[in-house]
């Protein structure tokens, strides 16, 4: 283990200098927040706030330059072809609703299929659910493996001339298993008429991405599972589709010109931006980019190497049943036998180790595993090897204070 | 190390109320109140009836979740069981307020009273409530005052 490296990225972390003994094991849910990233949104806040698109100042211009700057880097950072394929939206969830709501309205009707997986965050999932509902087209779940990755085979053995939309998720946020041929999916669904969206929210932190390569038609990420702030996040849409796309939340700043009869759109990705921007949350992820990018490899190679010694640690402890897949580069997801996963993560917390435990926003999925609830604990840049101790010790004296000794009276 | 804090939450009264069923008295025909807690899953179906004297005769709330909400479950059904309605809602304000507001429970409250310190962990208290917030909801459902 590279104890140095971990030292070097934990340092950058001004939370655990305010909170030296806590365990953040959170990552998946929300990161935390580099000193790069609070300097570019003080510095943004303190010295260059202004409207973007709208002013005719030049503290607007400027605000603006730096917001599109951030539109290149994006499209830089994830292969896009040019900045106009990508749209800022409030996180994964706006970006996967607007091509459900948008592109799925115009593409998907009675007769049509999406395929979607068993595994997927209620984002992936209820978007299409609802567009299948309004339109009458077949929804279609892949199943999991044993390993808890979605079953690839399968997906391509259900992809036909009636399936418009495969979205699935790119590393899921429960088990950790990433996609391993996402081209192949993307060739097959393009052969039949169809297209593919991949869910980034997890798997942007951990691989380098290029939307190219992947054959994705659709990519969405969120700012703050990349060590960006919360509240911002990108569709990238193939700029052919953008193009054909009507917007879903219209207001100021998207139109071409409005009368009482009617309006006309700006367009992409404009078109899909109404409203004022949250212009720090993206000089934010512009931050986030650059710590993430020179850094990625090294720690979800980091990252990886902990977590699996962690989940053979796990794993070796009675009664724990591991959720999450032996692949996963930063996911471990498992209960104790006998303890709800709730029970846990309140004995966990006393020792200061912040875990997520329910549901994890993957109800079909909790239904496929027949569990109501696990714990998860998420590794990031910041994660020590100590971090890693105090956890596994935790779940050992979790097991001895629940499993039948005296509990005061 | 928060031991003391975790063998207060996890009393042997709490553990051992939630290993038992939750229910009391006869509830055939009564219809189900469904209640869920959807930032962590805990479920109950809580069924209830009153006799024509306006006393509850029968209660089950059979919860899959927590050890807190089963104890919860278990524990309000021992407390209310054989109550008038007024009585009932008058205890299901003195428990919401004991794991609510810290307020000290009353006598009437029994082994319930063990539940107190969820107050100290908030992030439980939804999982404290669940059966008791359910009963309430039944209670003003049936309309019998």
């Amino acid at each position: 283990m590279s104890e140095e490296l971990t030292k070097q990225w934990r340092a950058d972390f001004p939370l655990f200098t305010a909170q030296p003994d806590l365990v953040y094991m959170d990552q998946g849910a929300t990161g935390q927040y580099p000193q790069p990233v609070i300097d570019a949104m003080m510095n943004f806040a303190t010295t260059g706030n202004a409207p973007v698109h709208r002013g005719l100042y030049r503290l607007a211009y400027d605000a603006t330059s730096a917001f599109e700057g951030v539109r290149q880097q994006v499209a830089d950072f994830i292969g896009a072809r040019t900045a106009n394929e990508i749209v800022f939206t409030s996180g994964t969830t706006a970006a996967i609703n607007l091509v459900a709501q948008s592109f799925g309205r115009l593409f998907v009707d009675q007769g049509s299929e999406v395929l979607v997986s068993v595994a997927e965050h209620h984002s992936n999932f209820l978007p299409w659910q609802r567009l299948c509902e309004q339109t009458g087209a077949k929804l279609v779940v892949a199943p999991i493996t044993a390993d808890g990755a979605i079953d690839e085979q399968w997906v391509l053995a259900h992809i036909n001339v009636h399936t418009r939309i495969v979205a699935l998720a790119q590393e899921t946020n429960v088990s950790g298993a990433r996609l391993q041929d996402a081209r192949a999916i993307a060739d097959r669904v393009h052969a039949n008429g169809g297209y593919l969206l991949l869910d980034g929210a997890q798997g942007l932190a951990h691989q380098a991405v290029d939307v190219q390569a992947l054959g994705c038609d659709f990519y969405a990420f969120s700012g703050h599972k990349i060590y960006g702030p919360s509240g911002i996040g990108c569709l990238y849409g193939r700029q052919e589709l953008l193009t054909e796309m009507p917007p879903v939340t219209l207001g100021g700043g998207m139109i071409e010109e409005v009368s009482i009869r009617g309006a006309s759109w700006l367009p992409a990705p404009e078109r899909f931006e109404a409203g004022s921007q949250n212009v720090l949350g993206v000089i934010g992820l512009g931050a986030a980019i650059d710590y993430l990018q020179p850094r990625r490899a090294a720690i979800t190679s980091y990252c990886s190497t902990l977590t699996r010694q962690l989940r053979q640690q796990l794993a070796a402890i009675p009664d724990v049943q591991l959720y999450s897949s032996q692949a996963a580069c930063a996911t471990l997801s498992f209960n104790l036998d006998g303890v709800h996963a709730h029970d846990l993560a309140t004995f966990l917390d006393e020792q200061n180790i912040a875990v997520r435990a329910g549901h994890h926003c993957a109800q079909p999925l909790m239904h496929a595993l027949a569990v109501p609830a696990v714990v998860r604990a998420t590794l990031g840049a910041y994660t020590s090897v100590r971090d890693g101790q105090r956890l596994v010790a935790a779940v050992q004296q979790a097991r001895e204070f629940f499993g039948g000794e005296s509990h005061g009276a | 190390m928060a031991l003391n804090r975790l063998q207060q939450l996890y009393r042997s009264v709490i553990v051992e109320a939630a290993a038992k069923p939750a229910t009391w008295g006869d509830v055939s025909g009564a219809v189900p109140v469904h209640a869920v807690n959807p930032s962590c899953g805990d479920k109950l179906e809580l069924a209830l009836r009153l006799d024509e004297t306006g006393r509850i005769s029968g209660l089950a709330v059979p919860t899959t979740g927590c050890t807190i909400s089963q104890a919860s479950a278990s524990l309000l059904v021992g407390v209310v069981a054989g109550k008038t309605r007024a009585e009932a809602l008058t205890l299901t304000d003195e428990f919401i307020a004991m794991i609510r507001e810290g307020t000290p429970a009353p006598a009437a409250l029994g082994d319930a009273a063990a539940l107190a310190s969820v107050h100290e962990f908030p992030a439980r208290v939804k999982c404290a409530l669940l059966a008791w917030t359910a009963l309430r909801q039944a209670l003003g459902a049936k309309g019998a005052a």
